[in-house]
This record gives structure tokens, sequence and C-alpha cells, in this order.
């Protein structure tokens, strides 16, 4: 069964914002790699480098261990982002 | 409403008139910070030194998610930071809240957000309480946290912040190891025909009453006492994690017990595979979860114990065997073991809880590497008063550790190193029979 990106991304958010670092990196690892076989697929209609551009600001947020802007750039960015991908 | 910043005496007028000290440390904490202000929508929020407060998105709906973690029947609750105020909003509007207490991490920070943030009006709430942490304050549950005040937390705030994040943490590490009771329930399967035969860890308790034990772990700084290890040899006790064995033979040290207990076969079995002749006489402690080939490696006796967790429940019905305390590191049960044999003095070398010089183990371990760090790192502080780099699972094993010491008032409890981590409740000044 392959792991939705949404569903670990809103996962990761909520546990940043509790506090819960080890339930959120694990669920942001996993979210990280269900997403890039979307990439290397090529299925993102979203421009490449504006998503590329979006993960390294996800992966900076975690390195500075930026708790609440990682969950903000999870939350409502990369899930709506993705989710459009799935409406259209 | 009108921000603190137009109303510049928010902290003396709110603040100052219930809690005159704490206005007095908010006023004179001196820690610089940069401050970026942000706004999104119909919301604003701040970064401090890069670290944002609250969410820029939906402040109110974190507010409501963090206060999931107070059970809705709760009459009293603490909070630890003040952030943009809207978890403390959040909790004061529950009638059945009759206490809050509010807890400052660090002053310097909240300062800042009681200046950029809309001016607060809980402090004139009767129900809520303001303090600041300090070096002996302990979680208060039930408890919620703001992340970036546990990330922004200062340096007399660090133990405590270390012991929330723990027990935040707490729920995934049960889940975590629960993911592995599987496969360690086949180990302990395949072992049971060994644990039956093998001695019982208690055969040891009470034989050496009054000792001093060292307690060797695999830390950078356990190099440093190579010397007096085997100069003093034959004055103490030497118990030594599996981590340390192959690094104390190198240095031509024999410790007198060995002590393993994890069950993951890749991370242990390096830490045997080496000329193990010296120990047809010595013994073993073990967890049966340590996997079979683990314990086929060792020529002398095996003495099992089990730790105070549900896993063993069955097998300890079948075989009984003394229990040890271990929180997830073996350092734990090395040092129950001391504990129980009789030890008086219980020295740690090597028991570093993170990286001295940007080492994670000492020199021959099986895994020693070169520390990979970043500004997010955690960290703890060593015995100079410096920050030294560390991860989330081993400050948590220190925290555990200090609360086991802080219980056993009557044993004397040493770090030979004050480069590792400060392990509250030890002392730097050796006993005899290491001097």
């Amino acid at each position: 069964m392959s792991t939705d990106p949404i569903q670990k991304a809103l996962e990761a958010a909520h546990a940043y914002r509790l506090g819960m670092e080890g339930q959120a990196s694990s669920a942001l690892t996993a979210c990280i790699d269900a997403l890039v076989p979307l990439l290397q697929s090529g299925t993102l209609e979203v421009p490449q480098a504006d998503f590329l551009q979006l993960l390294e600001q996800i992966l900076s947020a975690q390195q500075r261990n930026d708790p609440i802007r990682l969950a903000d750039l999870l939350e409502f960015v990369l899930v709506p982002t993705l989710a459009e991908q799935t409406n259209d | 409403m009108p921000t603190a910043t137009e109303n510049p005496n928010v902290i003396e007028s709110l603040i100052a008139g219930r809690w005159p000290a704490v206005a007095t440390a908010l006023q004179q904490a001196d820690q610089e910070y940069g401050i970026e202000c942000y706004s999104q929508d119909n919301f604003t929020s701040i970064a401090i030194d890069d670290i944002l407060i609250g969410s820029l998105y939906d402040p109110i709906g974190e507010a409501a998610l963090q206060a999931t973690l107070i059970p809705s029947h709760s009459d009293s609750a603490t909070v630890y930071g003040i952030g943009n105020g809207t978890l403390i909003r959040a909790l004061l509007q529950r009638e059945q809240i009759k206490q809050l207490t509010v807890v400052i991490l660090n002053p310097a920070m909240e300062r800042i957000c009681l200046q950029e943030f809309p001016a607060p009006d809980w402090p004139t709430d009767a129900r809520v309480q303001l303090s600041i942490a300090d070096s002996n304050s302990t979680p208060q549950p039930p408890f919620a946290a703001l992340p970036a005040a546990l990330r922004l937390a200062n340096d007399d705030a660090a133990r405590l912040r270390d012991q929330l994040v723990l027990e935040l943490n707490t729920p995934y590490i049960r889940e975590n190891f629960a993911q592995r009771a599987v496969e360690f329930r086949a180990q302990m399967q395949v072992n049971e025909e060994r644990v039956v035969q093998d001695g019982d860890v208690a055969s040891l308790f009470n034989s050496r009453p009054g000792c001093t034990a060292v307690i060797a772990a695999a830390g950078p700084t356990l190099a440093q006492h190579y010397d007096r290890l085997k100069q003093r040899r034959g004055r103490f006790l030497l118990i030594a994690v599996d981590a340390a064995l192959i690094p104390l033979l190198k240095a031509g040290i024999e410790p007198d017990i060995v002590v393993t207990i994890d069950g993951l076969r890749a991370g242990i079995y390096p830490y045997f595979d080496t000329d193990l002749s010296a120990f047809k006489q010595r013994p073993l402690v073990y967890f049966p979860i340590v996997h079979p080939d683990v314990l086929a490696r060792w020529p002398g006796p095996r003495l099992t114990a089990y730790a105070n967790h549900t896993i063993y429940n069955e097998i300890s019905k079948r075989q009984p065997k003394a229990r040890l305390f271990a929180s997830g590191t073996v350092t734990h049960a090395a040092t129950d073991l001391a504990v129980q044999m009789g030890a008086e003095h219980i020295v740690y070398a090597g028991a570093d809880f993170g990286f001295p010089n940007d080492r994670t183990h000492v020199e021959g371990s099986a895994h020693v590497a070169q520390a990979q760090s970043n500004s997010g790192s955690a960290w703890v502080h060593n015995g100079h008063g410096q920050r030294i780099q560390t991860l989330p699972n081993l400050r948590a094993y220190l925290r555990d550790l200090e609360a086991y010491i802080a219980r056993h008032p009557n044993i004397d409890f040493y770090n030979a190193s004050r480069d590792g981590a400060l392990i509250h409740g030890t002392r730097f000044d050796l006993p005899d029979a290491v001097q």
C-alpha cells in the first residue's frame, strides 16, 4: 500500500504543533519518501523548480528545528499544492 | 486591540502588579535576538532568531489543537511558554479550568512576545499564575508546551525542557518499541532455551556490598580514563556496557561484567565481534530480547535479567528472573546492576549522553563517527557549563538517569569527565578507589 503524502504531511504538521518531535519527524520522512516518486515520474503539474524550492524550505525549517514554520509549510502550502494535483 | 508596542507598559501594568519578580526578570532579560514580523490574511506572527513563534495561517486552530493535550475535565493545567497568548486564552475559555499556571522558559523571548503580539488580557484573569522556570523545575501535568518555547528555552530551563520533550514523545517511543516487539518476541522465543539454562542476575545482587563500581559507557570521554582504570584495576568493580567492550579490550582493560539489552542485531553484534576468550569466567548480563547470535558469542556464564516492561511478562512467569531498571539505554541497566550489587560509589566513565568534540563514540567503538551538527541540533550542558550537541534520545536517557539517581540518595554518583553531558546528581571529585 503506497503512503499518502497528504496524510503524512498533516500528521507531521499536527505533531510539530504539539511538540511531538519523534512522531513528527517520522511522518515527515514518510511524506518526503512518498513525494520522491511523484517528482521523478513528472506527474506533478506544479513547476518542478517551484516544488523543489518548497521542499528546500521544508528541509531548511527541519534542519534549524523551526517546528511551527515547518508545520505551516506542510499544512498550508504543501498540502494544498498536492491536493490541487489530485483534483485536476 | 492595541499592541503592546502601542501600550509599552503592558508588562509593568498587567504583570508587575501581580508578579513583580517575574516582571523584573522580563525587564532585565538581556539576551539579544533577531526579530522578524510576518502577516498573512488577518493574522500576524513573529520569528525570534528565525524560529516562528505561532502559526501564521491559523493560530486559533493551532491553539485548539494544543489545548487537546489538556483533558477536557481538568480543573488545572500548565502551559509552558506564552508566545502569541492564543493557547492561554483558549484554555481560559474553559469554565472547568480553575487554575492555569503559565511557565516561562525564556524571559527574553517572552518579553519580545509580550511586546510584539496584541496586548494580553490573560494576566488579569485570577485563575492564572505566572512563573519562570529554573534548574529545579519539573513538568507539572497536565500540560501543553509551545514548540517555539521549547526550542528557545534558555540554559536555566534546559533540564525542564528536556523532561517536557521526553513526556511529549513518550507515546511515540512506546509505539516505536511496540512495532519492534514482534521481532523481539521472536528472538526471545529462540532464546528461551538459553534463559532456562542461564543464571539469574539476582545471583549478583548484594555480592559486592560497599564497593566502588565504575560504569564504562562508550562515549568519547571513556578514553580519558584508560590509564586511571588500568593503574587502579582491582580496586573497583568494572561494569561495561556492550559498546564499551572492544575499546576497553584494545586499551588492555578487561571488565568484570558486561551488560547488553538491545534487540537489534545489526547494532549490537559488532560490539562482540572480537576475541572474548578472557571472559570464560566472567558474566554477561542480558535481556532475552538480545539477538541469539550475540548471546552465542559469549564464552562465559550468562545471567538473564528483565526490564520492567510488559514484553517480559509472559517469559518472566515461566522463567522468573530479577528485573533491572532500563529506560532505553544499557547504561541504566548497568547502573541498576551496580546498585543491586551493593555499590556505595558509582563512577560514570564515558557516559557522555552527547558529542563532546563532535565525536559520537569513543575511538575503537564499532559505531564511532563525526557528529553532524546544524543550528537546530539538540544540546545539553557539559560539566563546563557549555552546550554540546546531542540527540533527543540521548537527552531523554540522561534525564531518566538523573531521575534514577535522585531516587537513590544513599549512593554517591560521580562523573569522571566534565567534557560529556552534566549528569545532575553526580560529583566530579572521584572516590578513593579511582583517584
